[in-house]
């Protein structure tokens, strides 16, 4: 079997040297690609720091964090969660994340209350489950926002 | 690097455990509740009733007004049905369907196990055939186009699903509301009123303590001198077939509920158990009510006046249910029951009328001789099947139970640890009631009103009624059975042996169409036309009635004060208005003190007593004897009556293994004599004695200072305030006793659950124990509450000037 040429069905086989090159263009088309995704990291993480630091994009980030997460709110409780989380992984540090989950759950509470039009004050009368709702408002974001501490 | 690492383990397992924690615990089913923004409670909280909504009967409008009152306008009665059907469900629908479910027997279908005996008893009493029955006979009839229309309107509702808070709660929906349904709410209170089994009961206690005891303690007449037609009412009576038209109130002496009851062989066929189960079914504890008339001779106006106020279970939202309907024929409003489309207590342009119960005896019970296997029952002279049907009783989170429902020629049969009772009610069959009420509020003037009357065959009232030309009414409503052996009339409370034939009804079908041939005559029935005073308060109709009427009258302490102070009024000739009767509903004279306190002072001037107990006494004597919630001396005595009872019974009752719920009521144990072999072992001197200190002691132990601190509201509960409290109204001390004309007992939550004040064409007031609505978020779900705490009446007028809230259009709902 000769290193080169053709087989009985003309498929053509591969030199040793033609693979090692092809060895070498993948992994270099590899390193590209990792060095791209590193790149796209280290933008990424430079956007992000950058949000989680620059006044202006931060506060817009929260915004958007928190939109998102009443958004998720109105559709299951588990949005409670997500929004902790949304807003906990645009702030700067663990601990400001947790700040802000809580920030996050009293605006639940005001747009709750403003949902709930005039019957806010009857549920201000309903004990227990008042604080069921404002546990759930303010400890379930605060839950998410320990994601921010892995990320 | 390794602390980092630790650190974001922590974290991690954190954040694992409380969303692991959240969604695999019974948080997540909470969570979906009651989370802010998603929860499905508060889908509820933001519902309100829409501008327009298409009535597949015509136009109407819907204006709701200050109080939460719908009135409901319309030129075709059927579009106004359809209108009421609809503001019934939006307020009261939860109410409807747990109603419904109750009586079909589909309570465990919703919570369980913990209902299956509920569930059981319904069943075989098929409430439900009786419902049934009772729409076939007048589905054909006008009212009953009217309860179709009614019915659709409650399903326009379901399906838009505007459901109440309670529905989210329990995460289920209710099924369609059907025509039978709403005849089913018509057996429900006529369960709560006539149903007893007081025979079965007595038999017990007869059994256990002895003839003497039992006749002492539940006697079949209450000696005193106040019964609702009393000598003292003049009035016309209607002529009988006869021809014979009487003027008093005599009766047949021989068939006024005193013959023997053979109770003690009853008991040993029935049984303890079977007794025991039986009665968590009957009505509850202090089911009465207060209703006088008097005439235009005794009213500042020149017209009469009636006040009513019905005594019946006190819950969260309350048991009646305010409306106003106007058609070009008739403008109504009153008190009626949610899933009941007409008004049943109120007033019309016309006139006015309400009902209290009669303690009429409308329920039998029988015994049979029955075979080794248990599948036959002797009955005339022959083996016969019972009836046999295989019913599922349907579970949640369980096993669903078969059971077999037995029927004989009598009605269902009821059984407990091999014992069997077959029972014949009224209610058993197809009635007319929604006819009568439908036509009373279509009345115009006492003669409609007497015709109406007629068809009122279940449950047993004492109907009280005046009108705007002056008349005035008291009529026995209801079906009365007559019994007889032998071709002798006997009364009915006694248990009858059902394979002898004895005592049945004759005209009476179970489940079908009755022609009520051998029933007391209309005629014939308790009645007095145009009376000039005359007051209700549950006590014995007659002394001497034609035909047996009952025994399960009430203490007369509530009648015997009412008529006094009207007596008063009278005598005094100042004309009475609104306010005087209003403030007779409010009073808290108690007549149960008047009778046990001048001996109770007797026995403590006579002994050495200590400090303690001559304070106590002080106390008492410097009371005004009225059950007021600032009194010091009405909790001492509340507390010392019921001691007092207690120490008198218990010893015998408990060897007896008869639980409180045996319990005499307490003009028995306040006339019982001092020589009673119930005083035996402890004198009535010493037992009063005894009586004071256990008050004393029970009082110090609890901490209570004034009536009010006992005698609250906290016993009036929605069917979930144990799991959900907030659904309750406040808790606040409040007047009255079980024995006052200001009717509350805190022990059964039963009291005044609506109370009205009318003088026919003028003024009209009313009051609700609660709200009109049943929506929690509602601004109507107790805004009267504390308002009927102190009887402080809202009006109750015929016209509105509230905008319109729904307008009704014509087109396919």
């Amino acid at each position: 079997m000769s290193a080169s040429g053709s087989d009985e069905n003309g498929t053509r086989e591969t030199t040793g040297s033609e693979a090692s090159e092809g060895a070498l263009e993948n992994c270099g088309s590899e390193n590209r690609a990792v060095e791209r995704r590193k790149t796209s990291l280290e933008r990424s993480r430079t956007v992000l720091e950058r949000v989680r630091t620059e006044p202006g994009l931060h506060a817009v980030a929260v915004a958007g964090a928190v939109v998102l997460g009443l958004l998720a709110s109105w559709l299951h409780w588990f949005g409670l969660v997500l929004g902790g989380a949304f807003v906990a992984f645009v702030s700067p540090s663990l601990r400001r994340g947790i700040v802000g989950a809580v920030g996050f759950g009293l605006v639940v509470l005001v747009v709750f209350a403003l949902t709930l039009g005039g019957s806010a004050w009857t549920v201000l009368e309903m004990t227990p489950v008042v604080y069921l709702v404002i546990a759930s408002a303010f400890g379930l974001p605060v839950l998410g926002s320990l994601l921010r501490g892995l990320l | 690097m390794p602390a980092d690492t630790t650190r974001r383990g922590v974290l991690a397992g954190a954040l694992a455990a409380g969303i692991g924690g959240l969604t695999l615990t019974g948080a997540r089913e909470l969570l979906s509740q009651f989370a802010p923004l998603s929860g499905r409670a508060w889908n509820t909280a933001s519902r309100s009733l829409p501008d327009s909504v298409e009535n597949p009967y015509g136009e109407a409008s819907l204006r709701v007004d200050d109080h939460g009152v719908p009135h409901v306008e319309a030129d075709d009665e059927a579009a106004a049905y359809f209108a009421v059907g609809y503001v019934q469900a939006y307020d009261r629908l939860f109410q409807l369907d747990l109603q419904r479910r109750v009586m079909r027997g589909q309570l465990s279908e919703l919570v369980g196990e913990a209902t299956l005996d509920d569930d059981e008893f319904h069943v075989r009493m098929d409430f439900a055939g009786a419902a049934e029955a009772t729409w076939e006979s007048i589905a054909e009839t006008p009212a009953g186009e009217l309860v179709e229309a009614y019915a659709d309107g409650v399903n326009t509702v379901i399906e838009a699903g505007l459901l109440p808070l309670e529905f989210e709660l329990l995460d289920y929906e209710p099924r369609e509301w059907t025509p039978a349904d709403s005849m089913l709410m018509e057996k429900q209170i006529s369960w709560d009123l006539t149903g007893n089994f007081d025979e079965l009961r007595r038999a017990l206690v007869a059994d256990r303590l002895g003839e003497t005891v039992a006749d002492e303690l539940f006697p079949e007449r209450m000696d005193h001198d106040t019964p609702i037609l009393r000598d003292a009412v003049d009035a016309d009576r209607l002529e009988t077939d006869d021809g014979d038209s009487e003027n008093d109130n005599g009766g047949d002496d021989d068939s006024d509920g005193t013959g023997g009851t053979n109770g003690a062989d009853a008991a040993g066929n029935v049984g303890d158990e079977l007794t025991n189960w039986l009665s968590r079914y009957e009505s509850p504890t202090g089911v009465g009510s207060n209703s006088w008339v008097v005439s235009g001779a005794h009213t500042e106006s020149g017209n009469p006046i009636v006040a009513y106020d019905p005594h019946l279970t006190l819950m969260t939202p309350p048991l009646w249910y305010e409306q106003r309907v106007e058609t070009p024929e008739r403008s109504v409003r009153g008190a009626t029951f949610p899933g009941v489309p007409f008004v049943i207590a109120g007033a019309n342009d016309s006139g006015t009328w309400s009902f209290t119960n009669v303690g009429a005896d409308v329920l039998d019970c029988y015994r049979y001789e029955i075979d080794e296997n248990g599948e036959r029952y002797r009955y005339d002279d022959e083996w016969r099947e019972f009836d046999r049907e295989e019913r599922e009783l349907v579970v949640a989170d369980g096993e669903n139970r078969t059971i077999t429902v037995r029927k004989t020629v009598h009605g269902p049969v009821l059984e407990r640890e091999e014992r069997t009772v077959g029972v014949a009610w009224t209610g058993h069959t197809a009635t007319r009631t929604t006819e009568a009420i439908y036509e009373f509020g279509r009345s115009d003037g006492l003669e409609d009103l007497l015709e109406a009357t007629r068809k009122f065959d279940l449950p047993t009232q004492n109907l009280v009624y005046a009108d705007v030309d002056g008349r005035t009414l008291y009529y026995a409503t209801g079906q009365l059975p007559i019994r007889t052996i032998g071709g002798e009339e006997v009364p009915g409370n006694r248990i009858f042996d059902g394979s002898a034939g004895e005592g049945e009804w004759e005209g009476f079908t179970p489940f079908g169409e009755s022609s009520w041939d051998g029933f007391v005559p209309f005629e014939a029935k308790p009645h007095a036309i145009d009376p000039d005073v005359l007051a209700t308060a549950n006590q014995r109709v007659v002394d001497d009635p034609e035909h047996y009427v009952g025994v399960a009258y009430a203490s007369p302490y509530r009648g015997a004060r009412i008529y006094d102070r009207l007596d008063e009024a009278v005598e005094n000739g100042e004309g009475t208005d609104l306010e005087f009767h209003r403030d007779l509903q409010s009073d808290t004279h108690d007549g149960r003190a008047d009778q046990l306190l001048p001996d109770l002072f007797d026995v403590v001037e006579s002994r050495d007593v200590t400090d303690r107990l001559a304070d106590a006494t002080a106390t008492l004597e410097d009371w005004n004897r009225r059950m007021d919630r600032d009194e010091e001396g009405a909790l001492l005595f509340a507390r010392w009556m019921e001691q007092f009872r207690r120490l008198t019974v218990e010893p015998q009752f408990e060897a007896g293994d008869l639980d409180e719920s045996y319990y005499p009521g307490d003009w028995a144990v306040a006339t019982l004599s001092a020589d009673s072999d119930l005083y035996a072992d402890r004198s009535r001197e010493e037992t009063m004695l005894e009586a004071l200190e256990a008050a004393l002691d029970e009082i110090d132990d609890e901490g209570w200072e004034r009536y009010g601190d006992w005698n609250t509201t906290k016993p009036i509960e929605h069917p979930f305030g144990v799991e959900a409290p907030f659904l309750d109204y406040d808790d606040l001390p409040l007047d009255g006793s079980r024995a006052t004309v200001n009717n509350y007992r805190a022990g059964s939550a039963v009291g005044s659950s609506w109370r009205m004040v009318v003088e026919p064409g003028g003024e009209a007031t009313a009051i609700l124990p609660g709200g009109n609505s049943g929506d929690y978020f509602s601004a109507h779900y107790g805004d009267q509450f504390e308002r009927w705490i102190d009887n402080d009446q809202k009006p109750m007028a015929l016209s509105t000037e509230a905008d319109v809230t729904v307008s009704f259009t014509e087109g396919s709902s």
